[in-house]
């Protein structure tokens, strides 16, 4: 396993652990816990999911609308969502490191916990999202000097105008479901581009019930995706990530 | 000699099995960007489900809600880039521009596009100053740096592009220029005017 190294730049443009449970909640339920995390989050959007299922073959049509809590602090860049059958935590860009996000995620596990007692969990995802940005050298960028996670392609296809890669693997340590996602994205930074790095680990075998074992897990996880990310970065993304603030 | 495979019998597992974390439990700009880049393999099944996030008609205050998030969701892209002042600063300046106390109906909310050629522009020009900010009817963003007699202001219009009019003192009186152009040529524009004489702080300028 790698070991965790910090960036003083990081590449998190969004870091997602969620919880699915067997159970659905009430409207009213959810109501009430909303309301327990006002006090964290001050940002409150009650918005609903309409889903529309068509089942071709049996020529039915289900319809399905569920009311759901997007709750934010000020800064928009720290996220809860509450759905009546899973929550989600969330933390944007600038990522501060994962003592403060678990710390805060603990936090927000506690008030469900409490709320709720003992709800059976089916499945635990963390889901890192990462931007490398990498300078254009007329108008190209290289994907195989920044990332070990790359397409090969014959030369005359090369440089290809957009690319996307997909790939799925089991592990046993945690027993998980890694997907890792790459393609080249826009840059917000002028004269940039960027490559998607999506790192999505999801458990759902054996998964422990218990707040320190849940927890346990979830220390594995993030090594876990720590040294998938490791892998799959060279020394150059690492020379960028070491790199400073550019805009004082 | 490298050598790259897969393992026979895993792949052969359905490939909706593999769903991850949900997409919708990510923010909308990561939603978006996801989506742009989903496109491989998956199979025809016999059941289509369509989701979608509806809300009722908003209020001013939502409407001014969404576009200070839509904002400074779009600011955290580049936060790490940026120092931590500068990015609390700024987000009180669009607290300020987008208050529902100071708001006129007519307005338009700030464009979220509009924002991210601002974003650009700064780190293009990294000025010393942080800007004064204000908003056009259209609801683009307007940077201004102000120095004595000499004033620059810059609307970031959507689609990377930028129009300025710049005030300068020279010593038969003051002189004005204005232009637009893609922002990938802003700084070619203005450097013949000395950019320091705008973003150069006046000594009695906190920093």
């Amino acid at each position: 396993m790698a070991k965790n190294k910090v960036y003083p730049i990081p590449p998190i443009t969004e870091a997602v652990v969620e919880f699915r449970f067997e159970d659905r909640q009430s409207a009213s339920s959810l109501e009430t816990l909303n309301s327990k995390f006002a006090k964290f989050y001050e940002n409150e959007q009650r918005l609903t999911n309409q889903t529309v299922t068509v089942e071709i073959a049996e020529d039915k049509i289900q319809t399905e609308s569920n009311m759901f809590f997007r709750r934010s602090n000020a800064a928009e860049d720290q996220i809860c969502m509450l759905f009546n059958d899973k929550i989600a935590i969330s933390q944007l860009a600038v990522y501060p490191g994962w003592d403060i996000f678990f710390a805060r995620l603990s936090r927000d596990w506690a008030v469900c916990r409490k709320f709720w007692g003992y709800r059976k969990l089916t499945r635990i995802g963390m889901r890192f999202i990462n931007r490398i940005d990498v300078p254009e050298k007329d108008e190209v960028c290289t994907y195989e000097e920044f990332l070990n996670v790359h397409i090969a392609l014959p030369s005359f296809l090369d440089p290809s105008d957009n690319y996307a890669l997909r790939v799925e693997k089991k592990f046993n340590d945690p027993i998980s479901k890694v997907i890792i996602n790459s393609a080249p994205i826009a840059s917000p930074f002028p004269n940039c581009g960027a490559f998607l790095l999506d790192l999505d680990l999801g458990c759902t075998e054996e998964l422990p019930q218990k707040d320190e074992l849940i927890f346990d897990l979830l220390t594995k996880m993030r090594h876990l995706k720590n040294s998938i990310f490791e892998a799959s970065i060279t020394n150059k993304t690492r020379e960028r990530l070491d790199d400073g603030i550019w805009l004082q | 000699m490298m050598e790259f495979g897969f393992n026979s019998k895993v792949a052969s597992d359905a490939f909706d099995e593999w769903s991850g974390t949900s997409d919708e439990m990510v923010s909308n700009d990561t939603r978006k960007l996801l989506e742009g880049v989903r496109m491989i393999g998956h199979g025809v099944t016999n059941s289509k489900t369509f989701a979608s996030t509806s809300q009722s008609a908003m209020t001013v205050d939502e409407i001014l809600f969404q576009s200070r998030a839509a904002a400074k969701i779009y600011a955290s892209k580049v936060a790490m880039r940026m120092d931590p002042v500068w990015r609390d600063k700024l987000f009180g300046q669009l607290d300020s521009l987008l208050d529902p106390e100071e708001w006129d109906e007519l307005d338009n909310p700030l464009v979220t596009e509009s924002f991210a050629t601002f974003i650009k522009v700064m780190f293009l020009l990294l000025p010393g100053r942080r800007p004064g900010l204000g908003l056009t009817f259209q609801g683009n963003i307007i940077a201004v740096w102000s120095n004595g007699e000499n004033r620059l202001t810059i609307e970031c219009l959507p689609n990377d592009i930028a129009r300025w009019v710049l005030a300068y003192q020279v010593e038969t009186g003051i002189e004005r220029t204005a232009g637009e152009a893609k922002i990938s040529r802003l700084v070619d524009h203005l450097s013949p005017f000395e950019l320091e004489r705008w973003f150069a702080r006046p000594l009695s300028e906190p920093a």
